[in-house]
């Protein structure tokens, strides 16, 4: 039981916000869907790796809807429970092309530290 | 988008985000009970796993608050609904606050409405800074309020710092229309009056220059409309401009009147506190008394030039006195307000300012008004300190839950917040039905100054002003009751008090301190009060039962239609007619149903109208003279219907007519004053104008009687000399006067009677009763509100002390018990609780007794022969007091001497 918990806090990764953000809108960017239904899609669309907190996807959720980055609407769901969908705005599209840029840059800028190198360090004498 | 769509869409989108929270619960259970779990257990894991639900909504709910800065308000919002829910649970202290202070603050506003509306409004016209009002002055001091009329046209022709200048007399017209004959009265003023205010009519035009002449225009003389007479008798039809009005005058010919204009809406006089319906040109009481030299009876304005001060106008208009002084006849140079004649070379002109215009209330009620105001503004004080203590022990009460919120986080900034919001709401609720409250009273107080007649109104409506001064003593009421509970409500000793609701020592010392402050105040105020309340009822008693030389009740005056008559050019003929048609009258009156006796007289006792002449003793041995004597016309059996007694001599008779030698009757002091030696019976009198135009001959003094009260009731009474009606060559539209029990039957036997002798109406009816009360409308005000304010005073002393010494019986309930089990029998534990009792009481008393003398001198004027330590009306107020104090303070001491001690010990 113990190692199992553990093993889940491990993948129950902290988000930062911004990476929140970027995940909800490419789900979204999938089609519209509600709040449980966009917990849902993280969740298995990472293979049951990211489990994002009610806590932390709503205000996420309403943040995204001020910047109208994503609007939303009540509707009925398949299983006649009314619930309100989100749905990504063209404002959102671009956000997330640049947020995911950014992600890339963060994530080469990781990888750099992790591996020691950096392009000009070899160089002995360089361009001093 | 406006605010309050804006605060809808945010309540929307609240309740939203909860709905949207609960789908998103109520979808991850149905996917469960799919995935095959039983309904419970679907239910239990996802609220598990969804968290908590409340906590999640107010997180993300904070994005919207602190986008929109809403945070403040719903705090705000929060708060008052927590000080509602709080009041409703004890609506008896709620409703003690909100009374408390609606009496506090309606109260205060009811006055001031008063004065602002008498002495402080300034006039509805442009620059009303630039209104002043010339008056004639000796030493630096107005004479008078109003002028003689000949002074306006030689002032007015230099008038050289003014541009413009405004003359206004009192007049009166009778307007006979339909049925009743209705009298109005009128402001008759000069040519340039409204265009020196400078005034836009409300319809048709004004008066000017051109309608002011003698004999007025080709149709009559040109009159406008006061608005709400235009409103309330003509509906606002401008068709009335144009028409003709009848009029029968009393006291001259009937001159047609034309309908020129109306007034501006708000624009009521310059006098405040009348509105007359009409206006009307000077001349219309003809040259006589327009230019008259001894006509006192000109309110004279003027409007300075811009950039012209009133001393600048001063210096500039004294020239222009100095010569209408140099033209006057020698036998107008009398002073006409002091006994002796003194030199008119030591007049001057003042002018002062008028932008209120001239307030003769203002004069007559300014003091008692200011001192009113002093009254219900210490009234407010005591209420909110009384409103303090209450609060603050109300707080003490609650000390577990405010150190219960304190330890669960709230700060202690909020918690002040929120006792502020509480305080607030009372004081909102308070201050509002006490603008209601404030509003209806100054109306009801109006009644009992006013002197009724068809002119008289102030103009209460509200404006910037008052409404500043409403706003100011709300706030005061709220920063004097709400601070100090608030304040220490957040210092709140947590440990101490979780543990016993009571609270400590900490509790009962800060309380007592306090109360020991407050109560002492209220105490001491409540003496003032009932104080003031026992000297202005014991002078209002002495006032109503002092001895006024007439009767104070069964005596009836009427004014009728009956015109003037007037000896025209040595042709008596009329006048002979109108003497034979009042004789007629009254014989048919004495012996008609309902009327005891009648008699006729040109005026009558508080009838508020003074004839004044001067007359000088004959004989060789002690000439004396008097230049200030009333004067009265009547015919036989006055005394008698109007209860003056006859001390010698004889009354007149019939045989006093105009054929026999002419006679006189004195008052008393006259009779002193003329003839010091000796009885003046059989004496001789001449009036002190007698000249060789002007010939009367020796009046001989057939009579004396007691002296009456004239004009009003507390000033002393002055000289007069009595004249037969039938010895004058002008009979003026005469006072009947009635003796009679029963009014209905004697007012249908004259209304009759008048029909049928004279075809004659009744024009205004009133008892000796009705004026008496007119007359002491503002001493009675005073004394039923120095009554009510005493009692409300003693009220909330007696509850305060019971308040104060419960809450300390409740503290001490340890000590008493203790005490108890010592030996101490229940009298000492009475007596303990009366002693503390005591100690808070006699201070208070004797700064109560203290204040009420000195801040006696204030009122001293306003008391009729009454002492200000008057020791009757101390010592039953003291005892009142005392009794109160001891009355209160029995409840707690019974309580207090019925503790069990072994319970009290056994719960501590």
């Amino acid at each position: 039981m113990v190692s199992q918990s553990k093993a889940e806090y491990r993948n129950r990764i902290e988000l930062l916000q911004g990476t929140l953000d970027m995940l909800i809108l490419k789900t979204l960017q999938w089609g519209e869907q509600h709040g449980y239904g966009i917990s849902q899609a993280i969740r298995a669309n990472s293979g049951e790796l990211l489990k994002v907190e009610t806590g932390s996807l709503y205000p996420a959720l309403h943040r995204l809807e001020r910047q109208k980055w994503v609007a939303s609407e009540w509707r009925q769901s398949e299983s006649k429970q009314r619930a309100k969908y989100y749905k990504i705005t063209p404002l959102g599209k671009r956000q997330l092309a640049s947020d995911y840029a950014r992600w890339g840059q963060m994530v080469s800028a990781i990888e750099s530290i992790m591996n020691g190198v950096t392009k000009g360090a070899t160089t002995e004498g360089g361009k001093a | 988008m406006n605010p309050f769509s804006r605060i809808l869409a945010a309540l929307r989108r609240k309740s939203e985000l909860q709905e949207e929270l609960q789908s998103h619960l109520n979808l991850a259970i149905a996917d469960r009970i799919a995935g095959g779990e039983s309904p419970e257990t679907a239910r239990r894991e996802a609220l598990r796993e969804f968290g908590n639900l409340p906590l999640i909504a107010d997180v993300t709910w904070e994005g919207w608050r602190e986008r929109w800065g809403w945070l403040k308000l719903e705090h705000f919002a929060q708060d008052l609904k927590y000080a509602l829910r709080q009041l409703r649970k004890s609506p008896g202290f709620a409703i003690t606050a909100i009374l408390t202070l609606a009496l506090g603050i309606g109260a205060n506003l009811a006055v001031f409405s008063l004065i602002y509306a008498i002495m402080l409004r300034s006039l509805p016209v442009p620059h009303p800074e630039q209104i002043v009002a010339l008056q004639m002055r000796t030493d630096g001091v107005p004479l008078n309020t109003e002028q003689m009329t000949s002074m306006y046209n030689v002032i007015a022709a230099r008038q050289k710092p003014l541009s413009g200048m405004c003359g206004l007399m009192w007049d009166g017209i009778l307007l006979t229309g339909e049925g009743e004959a209705k009298q109005f009265s009128t402001a008759n003023v000069t040519g340039d009056c409204f265009a020196t205010l400078q005034l836009v009519p409300a319809a048709g035009r004004l008066l000017t220059p051109a309608d002011d002449v003698e004999g007025g225009g080709p149709k009559g003389f040109a009159t406008v409309l006061s608005y709400d007479y235009w409103h309330s008798h003509y509906h606002g039809d401008p068709k009335v401009i144009g028409s003709v009005l009848t009029v029968r005058n009393v006291f001259s010919e009937a001159k047609p009147l034309v309908v020129v204009g109306v007034l501006p809406e708000g624009f009521h006089g310059l006098i405040p506190g009348s509105s007359p319906s009409f206006y009307l040109p000077s001349y219309y009481e003809g040259k006589r008394n327009r230019d008259a030299n001894g006509n006192i009876s000109m309110f004279i304005f003027g409007r300075l030039k811009p950039g012209v001060t009133r001393e600048q106008a001063e210096r500039q208009l004294q020239p222009a006195f100095a010569a209408w002084r140099e033209s006057l006849p020698p036998d107008a140079r009398d002073d006409a307000q002091t006994d002796i004649q003194t030199d008119m070379k030591h007049h001057d002109l003042g002018v002062y300012d008028a932008r209120i215009g001239i307030s003769q209330m203002g004069a007559e009620y300014g003091k008692a008004l200011w001192f009113l105001q002093l009254l219900v503004g210490l009234v407010l004080v005591a209420g909110c300190d009384y409103l303090a203590t209450l609060l603050s022990a109300r707080i003490s009460g609650r000390r577990q839950e405010l150190a219960l919120r304190v330890a669960l986080g709230a700060g202690r900034g909020r918690i002040a917040r929120q006792l502020l919001v509480e305080t607030l709401l009372l004081i909102a609720a308070g201050a509002a039905s006490g603008m209601l409250l404030g509003w209806a009273a100054a109306h009801l107080l109006l009644t009992y100054i006013s002197k009724g007649g068809d002119s008289m109104r102030l103009d209460l409506t509200p404006d910037l002003a008052m409404l500043g001064f409403a706003l100011g003593i709300a706030l005061l009421a709220a920063l004097l009751t709400g601070l100090a509970p608030a304040l220490r409500g957040s210092k709140a000793d947590l440990i101490a008090d979780l543990k016993t609701g009571k609270g400590v020592t900490g509790g009962r010392r800060s309380q007592g301190r306090l109360g020991a402050v407050m109560l002492p105040l209220q105490i001491a105020f409540s003496v003032v009060f009932v104080v003031l309340a026992g000297l202005l009822s014991a002078s209002l008693v002495r006032a109503l039962s002092q001895d006024n030389g007439f009767r104070m009740s069964g005596t009836l005056f009427a004014e009728t239609t009956i015109p003037t008559a007037r000896a025209e050019k040595g042709d008596e003929t009329q006048v002979k007619a109108r003497l034979a048609l009042y004789r007629d009258l009254v014989d048919r009156l004495d012996h008609a149903p309902g009327i005891a006796s009648a008699s006729v007289a040109v005026v009558r006792p508080l009838g508020g109208a003074t004839y004044t002449g001067a007359y000088k003793s004959l004989g060789d041995k002690d000439a004396a003279s008097d230049q200030q004597i009333f004067m009265n016309w009547v015919a036989p059996r006055y005394f008698s219907t109007v209860g003056t007694h006859l001390l010698a001599g004889r009354d007149f008779s019939s045989a006093d007519n105009q054929g026999a030698g002419k006679v006189c009757i004195l008052s008393a002091s006259a009779a002193r004053r003329l003839f010091p030696n000796g009885s003046p019976i059989g004496r001789g009198l001449q009036d002190w104008y007698e000249s060789a135009a002007h010939k009367t001959g020796p009046i001989t003094v057939v009579g004396v009687v007691e002296d009456t009260r004239w004009n009003d009731l507390h000033n002393d009474m002055p000289r007069m000399i009595y004249l037969p009606v039938e010895q004058d060559d002008w009979v003026p539209s005469l006072q009947i006067l009635l003796r009679s029990n029963d009014t209905a039957t004697a007012t249908a036997s004259l209304r009759r009677i008048l029909r049928e002798q004279a075809g004659a109406q009744i024009v205004d009816l009133v008892t000796i009763r009705d004026v008496v009360n007119q007359s002491l409308g503002m001493p009675r005000l005073l004394a039923t509100l120095a009554n009510a304010l005493a009692g409300l005073a003693l009220l909330l002393s007696a509850v305060a002390i019971y308040g104060l010494l419960s809450y300390s019986v409740k503290q001490r309930t340890a000590e008493i018990a203790v005490r108890m089990a010592l030996g101490a029998s229940r009298e000492r534990v009475v007596g303990m609780v009366l002693s503390q009792a005591a100690w808070l009481v006699l201070p208070g008393l004797a700064l109560g007794v203290f204040a009420a003398v000195s801040l006696g001198r204030v009122f001293k004027s306003l008391l009729y022969h009454t002492s200000l330590v008057d020791p009757v009306v101390f010592c039953l107020g003291l005892g009142v007091l005392l009794s109160v104090a001891v009355a209160a303070a029995w409840l707690p001491a019974q309580k207090a001497s019925s503790i069990d001690p072994m319970e009290a010990l056994r719960s501590e």
